[in-house]
């Protein structure tokens, strides 16, 4: 039964579960509504006749049966979610069966159960007896009940809305104004329109018409998800087909091993090759060619662009009028501000301007005053590092008091003298630009620039013997003591 | 086959599917927002009133804010849900897909007026009731759907006891088989033994046997399909 289902199932929240059953109903809406009105509107008229005194009766008795009118609706959608939805006509010769059994039961103590819309398809197709339908109704209840009542109330809402709505859309347009009509409607003042009373009375039935097969269907999705949920539907149909193909597989593979065992056994014997496909090339047609079957297939409806723009044009032109009303003429003061805010501008721009400059200028003044400061001579240093290199605290003649410490056994002294005599050589007698911040690697690079290449790697063969003597723990070795020697020609002390 | 499904193609050939919501979640989800509105309007008022008519003026402007902005502010900030949608599932997205940005849902709150009209927001649901997509006139004019928000990833059904020993399936599975059966495995619990048992044996191709022991094997397929141990 289930292959013949032509709703798509699969497990839905049950709010999307309504709006399925309004997706059926909108398949379905010519037959659900039709028989809908057919059958509630001769009864309203009826029941309007009939109570004539008591119009506000009709509406009531009506809400009431809608029992009634609910089934050939629910029948509808019923056989449409297999299929093979009736017509109008076809629904209609169905009434009397439908309303065999339970109809009582639906009028009477049914009537006002909220959960009404999920039970219906209950009631009207399964048609279960009393333990049955109530293990039944516990079980479709069991999950999704909040939103069956939510469903009921609002649903409700909808139709109640219809008359102050209407009387609204009537007010907004009555010729005589809106408040008239409140008036004839609600209050006592007014005169009374006969045709508009009845008419408004008139209104729930038309608002049940409109939304009562909606409710229906709401329902119906919400009662059609219970049983996906419950017996997995979509499961049922996936697996069909699932299994289906299983079982073909597993036939062709059967099949397959026979085959390929009967095929290739002769032509392994006999060794004769494949026959061979013959080979199919897809020709590209020339450029030109090619070029008008683009046209001719662009020409085609699927690649067409159409575009409809619509916009207002003025039926007459507007052509420029004279106006004879006199112009507007501004007070005085408005006349004058121009200028005076002209003037104002006029001092305020260069005073801006000036202070802006000022401005910038403080806030940069730093950088100013250091890009001034660069040209005047930089002060030699006196000490580099922590060493003296002032000329006077170093003696006369370098080497050889350096070689004289050297040889009291102070070799450290001898090479810190050397080192400083270098550097004074470089600050005092070449002005390298050393600042009193430079350090030992500083000295060396500009070294490289202020002195020759043999002295240069005298400098740093000193500097890198003295380093290790004063920093690095190394101790003094005899080949050191040539730097003494070798001093004096590439440096000059104090006196020579 | 009748569905609940929109279809939206990207630029890249790839479909997305969404399922528009209908009048009656939306008029819970409006029903929903408007009681938390007017209540933080209430709360507010009531202390603001306080100030005299400095406060007068301030709740004048917050009743505005409220009235307009809170739909838009929710749809950009929380992914095209206010409170009210969020406890009813469901989700601002543009016509393509896309998030809500601030424009359309700026529009979309402007022309709740027009779905207002006449009264009680007579036309937005006249509109919904007879649109497929369910579109207000706002959603209309902006390009926006109201959607479900598809229901959350659900755990495998702890079948008790240690995990059972793997079952070789005997050919792949395209992917919808394959979310067949993971779904079967997800629903044990809520279909009944013999249901569970007469659903396993359709697929007794596949896994060669019947009753429980079918079933065991189509839960081990599943917990291998998932990944799960």
């Amino acid at each position: 039964m289930l292959d013949k289902l032509r709703v798509e199932v699969r497990l839905r929240t049950p709010w999307e579960a309504a709006d399925l059953g309004f997706a059926l109903l909108r398949e379905h809406a010519g037959a659900a509504f039709g028989v809908f009105a057919i059958l509630a509107l001769p009864l309203a008229l009826a029941l309007t006749v009939a109570l004539r005194s008591t119009p506000w009766l009709t509406p009531l008795i009506l809400w009431w049966l809608k029992p009634l009118l609910d089934r050939p609706v629910l029948h509808v959608l019923a056989r449409g979610t297999f299929g093979d939805a009736p017509g109008i006509l076809g629904t209609l010769r169905q009434v009397p069966r439908l309303y065999r059994r339970g109809l009582v039961a639906q009028l009477l103590w049914r009537r006002p159960s909220l959960d009404r819309g999920l039970l219906l398809p209950v009631w009207q197709l399964e048609e279960p007896d009393g333990s049955t339908y109530r293990a039944r109704r516990q079980v479709l209840l069991r999950r999704g009940r909040s939103h069956a009542q939510l469903l009921t109330v609002t649903c409700f809402l909808f139709q109640a809305l219809a008359f102050p709505l209407v009387v609204a859309l009537l007010a907004y347009f009555w010729p005589a104004g809106g408040t008239e009509l409140l008036d004839a409607v609600f209050g006592g003042r007014g005169e009374r329109i006969a045709w508009l009373d009845a008419f408004l009375w008139f209104v729930p039935t038309l608002a049940m018409v409109a939304i009562e097969p909606f409710y229906v269907a709401a329902g119906f999705g919400l009662y059609l998800n219970r049983r996906v949920q419950l017996e997995g539907w979509d499961l049922e149909l996936a697996f069909r087909l699932l299994g289906e193909r299983a079982r073909k597989l597993a036939a062709r593979g059967l099949g397959a091993l026979v085959l390929a065992f009967l095929l290739l056994a002769p032509a392994r014997l006999q060794g004769a090759p494949p026959p061979e496909e013959p080979k199919q090339t897809l020709k590209a047609p020339p450029p030109r060619k090619a070029k008008a079957e683009l046209a001719e297939v662009l020409k085609a409806p699927e690649f067409a662009t159409q575009r409809d723009s619509w916009h207002l044009e003025l039926r007459e032109p507007v052509k420029p009028e004279n106006k004879t009303s006199t112009p507007w003429t501004p007070p005085r003061w408005l006349l004058a501000l121009p200028k005076v805010l002209a003037s104002a501008l006029k001092w305020t721009i260069p005073v801006a301007l000036i202070a802006l400059v000022a401005f910038f200028v403080w806030r940069n003044r730093k950088l100013i005053l250091s890009t001034l400061g660069e040209r005047e001579p930089q002060e030699a240093p006196t000490q580099l590092f922590g060493l003296d290199i002032r000329p006077a605290a170093l003696p006369r003649d370098i080497p050889t008091a350096a070689l004289a410490l050297w040889d009291d056994g102070d070799p450290r002294a001898a090479l810190s003298l050397l080192y400083r005599g270098a550097l004074a050589h470089l600050v005092h007698r070449l002005r390298a630009p050393l600042g009193p911040g430079a350090t030992e690697g500083d000295c060396l690079d500009v070294a490289r620039e202020a002195l020759t290449s043999g002295a240069w790697d005298y400098f740093a063969r000193l500097t890198r013997t003295w380093l290790g003597l004063a920093y690095g723990g190394r101790s003094a070795q005899a080949g050191d003591r040539d730097l003494c020697a070798e001093w004096g020609g590439h440096f000059q002390g104090r006196g020579s | 086959m009748i569905d609940t499904l929109t279809r939206v193609e990207t630029p890249e050939g790839v479909e997305l599917e969404f399922s528009p919501a209908g009048p009656v979640p939306r008029a819970l989800a409006w029903l929903l927002d408007a009681v938390i509105r007017y209540t933080a309007d209430g709360i507010l008022a009531s202390l603001l009133a306080q100030l005299g008519r400095t406060g007068v003026g301030i709740v004048l402007i917050i009743l505005f804010l409220m009235e307009w902005g809170y739909p838009v502010i929710f749809e950009v900030f929380n992914g095209g849900q206010t409170p009210g949608k969020m406890a009813l599932g469901l989700r601002v997205i543009r016509e393509d897909g896309a998030p809500v940005g601030w424009s359309r849902s700026v529009v979309r709150s402007l022309l709740t007026t027009a779905d207002f009209l006449p009264f009680a927001y007579g036309t937005g649901l006249t509109a919904m009731f007879l649109g497929r997509r369910f579109q207000r006139l706002g959603d209309l004019a902006a390009g926006t759907l109201v959607v479900h928000v598809p229901p959350r990833f659900q755990p495998l059904w702890a079948a008790g006891g240690p995990p059972e020993a793997p079952f070789p399936l005997p050919f792949p599975l395209t992917q919808l088989e394959q979310r067949a059966v993971m779904s079967f495995a997800e629903r044990v619990p809520l279909l009944t033994r013999e249901r569970v048992e007469e659903l396993g044996d359709l697929l007794e191709p596949l896994s060669g046997a019947r009753g429980p022991e079918g079933v065991r094997r189509l839960l081990a397929i599943a917990r291998d399909l998932r990944g799960q141990a």
